[in-house]
């Protein structure tokens, strides 16, 4: 029996999220982790992710003993945790334990369980470039958001294997999107309860990618600059007013009034990095500074026909400006306007933009394009060391859009959205699926793509593109080869070859001397690799190759027989 | 029009008039008629032209009252901006598929050079990453991929078939311009889809009498006084050296270079010198050398690398510590040229930190 006037809901709807926007972040998250899952057996497989998955073998069974037996656990920590080249401590745990919970249990899923850490952090990344966007700008904006970041080749290439760089961008985002709602909030507890969440996404976010830490005096520095203009300009009717008592000194009225989220991130964020960092535990002093070096190692870069141990300082903000397609491009340097334009509007106070959160965009915005050249973050070729700050692009473009779209024609903005949308996106949505599993190569429009950015002397930037050629390997090989796969760790190629990527009769090889057949990558940084198959083999002649628009990015070379 | 008449309240008389007498005469009545409507279509136009004016006037000051803000034009110029980017973004993407080669158009290239080649061609790609012309090609032909050629000695190559993709973006033609700077001849250009095949014939082709990694086989080395023992006719193992002396292929400041590689010997263990016995000479030695690799290793000593000619000095090459480079020498051999000579090549470093040398050197007639 019903009563009138009562809209009873299915046990189903009760399940979904209330609001069209809350649940559009979720329709996001879904669908970016079936697509990883589903994508991750065709992705390639580099040397950086090889190294974490090295690492991750070894740190996964520790994590999931320790609950067990504690004791032996601590024991075992200097065993068991080293300086890990090239990556930090969450994203190597939580690659072990995906892979000890998953690995073994699923046909196929030995990759899949170092990467699941990777999936869930880009489904969360995807929930929070929709809610962020949402609370810009309404609903339009959070469906526009995930897009314009997941439909970038390169990035959607940095968000299948186990990495840092996916990682840190959602943490990035997700302490601001914490720190704003606090902000934003007028309820004590929403805002303790923000506040703990920024403090514990800052502690991973540290634990992932160590120029993090620069979100702390980031925050401090907003505070600063909105309590100064606050101080500078008479405050509006809308704004709030200091809540100290007049006489209290200007020093305790500061500190009285720091943001909530900045003393959580304070105490939660070292707590969470100890935590996550089990080296902490037993030896901080003497490891610290050989992990915080390690972290930085990064593979050498190659660029204009010249090779260097570190890439040039403009090479993280060429790649962040010229990898993705040039109409993904326009709308992220457009969101940026728009956002530098409410900025002086709310400076003015001349309209509805709020000064403390357009600053506050601004500088999470900017932040990771200033550290990358900085050499603060991990060098690396591709778009990795500038993730973070596209994540943000990303929102902010959405937001231009959306609100284009209502102030040219409020009656329709939705339909205006869609049309432009689908002219803007179609582009780097046919650019993702055509260049898949070679994202990381695939330059956009404004440098003539991989061809044009090859002849410009830019880097490949692809990594793991000889893993694309495994199927073919599997089907061509004469039994019982040896294979050289210089630089892959044994993890993953054990890794492989339980998923059957690897045909079970090829056997491994240590040298190019002592193999059958031989897969490098043509990463000019590591072409000697390359030439000595050459050596070995007496051919320059490939017997299969992975290219994108007739640039080469991977080979497999044979001895005569070894290839049917 | 009315006829005025005199007032008949008047007290006055009018005065009196004496009226010219006229020769206007009353129109005619069609003539009325016209005027009657001339009159009152013109009426009619001037009425319904103010009426359009006004009509117009007010249209216009009310699209002007509601014309979109600064705010709504920067959104319509930001929407069509983003749409127009859109489409010229997917021309280009569509675009780019035509100015690259095909498949039909590699296995033409392939057919041309299957007739046409001949021993001593070589072929050059440009630009210099198209390497897929080494899968493609027939095995027998070598295929260059270097980003310059001009002081490139292309030992034993006569014809070069320079393979460019003319159509890709940012394609440059210096290649090419390197080429036919050292050619006599060249055989026209061939368009084959996307590709362009054009032969030159060198003009002073570079003939070795004698290339010194072929002269391995016979070779003797040594670090400091120990000598080093053959493992096979292209690698010599030395005492207390991890990497043999060995002919390979090996990167050299970016580059494939086939080569001798070796480690040169440090204060410690003597240097390494590489003996070839009974070279003949010819007008000219020439050589190159370069650390292996691609990491440079900043801070590094240099390397010195010398060649002897019977015991004698010739050339000399300092190989600095950073970047990898590549150093080249050329020695006048002409009072040299009646017999065969004793070469050496000596390897030195006060630390070698782990570096290899990749080195070849040639006799010219």
């Amino acid at each position: 029996m019903t009563t009138p006037g009562v809209t009873h809901f299915s046990r189903s709807s009760r399940l979904l999220p209330q609001g069209r926007a809350r649940r559009a972040a979720l329709a996001w998250a879904l669908g970016v982790a079936v697509v990883l899952v589903l994508a991750g057996s065709r992705a390639g497989l580099g040397e950086a992710e090889g190294r974490i998955m090295e690492a991750a073998r070894r740190q996964g069974a520790w994590w999931v003993r320790l609950p067990v037996k504690p004791l032996d656990s601590l024991y075992a920590v200097n065993a068991t945790f080293g300086p890990e080249a090239g990556a930090a401590a969450l994203p190597i745990a939580s690659a072990g334990v995906g892979h000890a919970l998953l690995g073994g249990r699923l046909p196929g899923g030995e990759v899949l369980g170092y990467r699941l850490a990777e999936v869930l952090l880009a489904a969360f990344l995807a929930y929070v470039l929709s809610r962020f966007a949402a609370d810009l700008s309404g609903v339009v904006a959070a469906l526009l958001a995930p897009a314009l970041f997941f439909l970038s080749p390169a990035s959607l290439d940095a968000s299948l294997p186990a990495g840092t760089d996916l990682a840190a961008a959602a943490l990035w985002l997700g302490v601001l999107l914490a720190h704003s709602r606090g902000l934003r909030s007028r309820d004590h507890r929403e805002r303790i309860r923000r506040a703990t969440l920024a403090g514990l996404l800052f502690g991973a976010a540290v634990a992932t990618r160590r120029e993090a830490w620069i979100l702390l005096p980031l925050l401090a520095f907003h505070y600063l600059a909105v309590r100064a203009r606050g101080g500078i300009r008479a405050l509006t009717a809308e704004e709030e007013a200091p809540r100290h008592p007049a006489g209290r000194s200007p020093w305790r009225s500061l500190v009285a009034g720091l943001p909530s989220s900045l003393a959580a991130m304070l105490v939660l964020g070292p707590v969470v990095f100890v935590a996550l960092t089990p080296w902490t535990w037993v030896d901080p002093l003497r490891r610290l500074a050989p992990a915080a070096w390690a972290t930085l190692t990064a593979p050498a870069y190659a660029s204009s026909g010249g090779v260097a141990a570190a890439p040039p300082w403009h090479a993280p903000l060429l790649a962040a400006l010229l990898l993705p397609p040039a109409s993904l491009t326009f709308l992220y340097l457009a969101g940026l306007a728009h956002t530098g334009r409410r900025l002086v509007l709310g400076w003015r106070g001349e309209a509805a933009a709020s000064f403390p959160e357009e600053l506050l965009l601004l500088l999470g915005a900017l932040a990771p394009l200033v550290l990358a050249p900085l050499g603060v973050t991990p060098a690396g070729a591709g778009v990795g060391p500038a993730l973070p700050a596209l994540a943000v692009l990303s929102v902010l473009g959405a937001r231009a859009l959306a609100t284009a779209a209502r102030a040219a024609w409020p009656s329709t903005a939705g339909k205006l959205a869609v049309a432009v949308v689908l002219l803007s996106l179609y582009p780097p949505l046919r650019a993702t699926l055509r260049t898949f599993p070679h994202g990381g190569a695939a330059w956009g429009e404004w440098v003539g793509g991989a061809p044009g950015a090859a002849s410009l002397g830019l880097p490949r930037g692809q990594a793991g593109a000889g893993a694309t050629l495994l199927r073919e390997l599997s089907e061509r090989a004469a039994p019982g080869q040896r294979l050289w796969w210089p630089r892959l760790s044994p993890a993953a190629l054990d890794a492989l070859r339980r998923d059957g990527r690897i045909r079970a009769d090829l056997r491994l090889a240590p040298s190019a001397a002592e193999a059958d057949l031989a897969l490098v990558e043509h990463d000019a940084a590591r072409r000697d690799l390359e030439f000595q198959a050459w050596t070995a083999f007496e051919t320059a002649r490939p017997v299969a190759e992975a290219a994108l628009d007739e640039v080469p990015l991977a080979a497999v070379y044979a001895r005569p027989g070894a290839w049917r | 029009m009315t006829e005025r008449r005199p007032d008949p309240g008047a007290d006055e008389a009018p005065p009196e008039s004496h009226p010219e007498p006229t020769l206007e005469r009353t129109p005619t009545w069609p003539r009325r008629a016209a005027q009657v409507a001339v009159d009152a279509a013109w009426k009619d136009l001037t009425d319904t032209g103010r009426h359009l004016l006004d009509t117009g006037r007010w249209k216009l000051r009310g699209a002007w009252s509601r014309r979109p803000s600064p705010a709504g034009l920067a959104a319509w110029g930001f929407l069509i901006a983003a749409a127009l980017l859109g489409a010229a973004t997917l021309l280009l993407q569509t675009g780019l598929a035509a100015r690259l080669p095909t498949a039909l158009d590699w296995r033409a290239a392939t057919a041309l050079l299957e007739r046409d080649y001949r021993p001593g061609d070589a072929v050059v790609v440009s630009p210099a990453w198209a390497e897929r012309a080494r899968a493609e090609l027939p095995a027998r032909v070598p295929v260059f991929a270097l980003p310059r050629y001009a002081d490139e000695p292309l030992v034993g190559v006569r014809r070069v078939w320079v393979l460019s993709l003319p159509g890709v973006p940012f394609a440059r033609d210096r290649i090419a311009r390197d080429i036919a700077a050292r050619a006599s001849t060249d055989g026209g250009t061939q368009r084959i889809g996307a590709m362009a095949v054009t032969r030159y014939d060198l003009a002073q082709p570079t003939r070795a009498i004698a290339w010194l990694p072929d002269w391995l086989a016979s070779a003797r080395a040594k670090v400091g006084d120990r000598l080093c023992a053959h493992d096979g006719p292209r690698a010599i193992v030395c005492p207390g050296t991890p990497v043999p002396i060995a002919r390979e292929v090996r990167e050299v400041a970016g580059a494939p270079r086939p080569c001798l590689s070796a480690q040169p010997g440090s204060a410690a263990s003597g240097p390494v010198s590489i003996t070839f016995t009974g070279v003949p000479f010819g007008l000219e030695l020439r050589g190159a050398a370069g650390v292996v690799g691609a990491i440079p290793s900043p801070g590094a000593p240099p390397i010195r690398f010398a060649v002897q000619v019977d015991g004698s000095e010739v050339a000399g090459l300092e190989l600095p510590g950073g970047a990898p480079v590549r150093r080249t020498f050329a020695v006048r051999t002409a009072a040299m040229a009646e017999e065969p000579h004793t070469v050496t090549v000596v390897l030195s470093s006060p630390d070698p930190a782990g570096r290899t040398v990749c080195f070849d050197a040639w006799t010219l007639p």
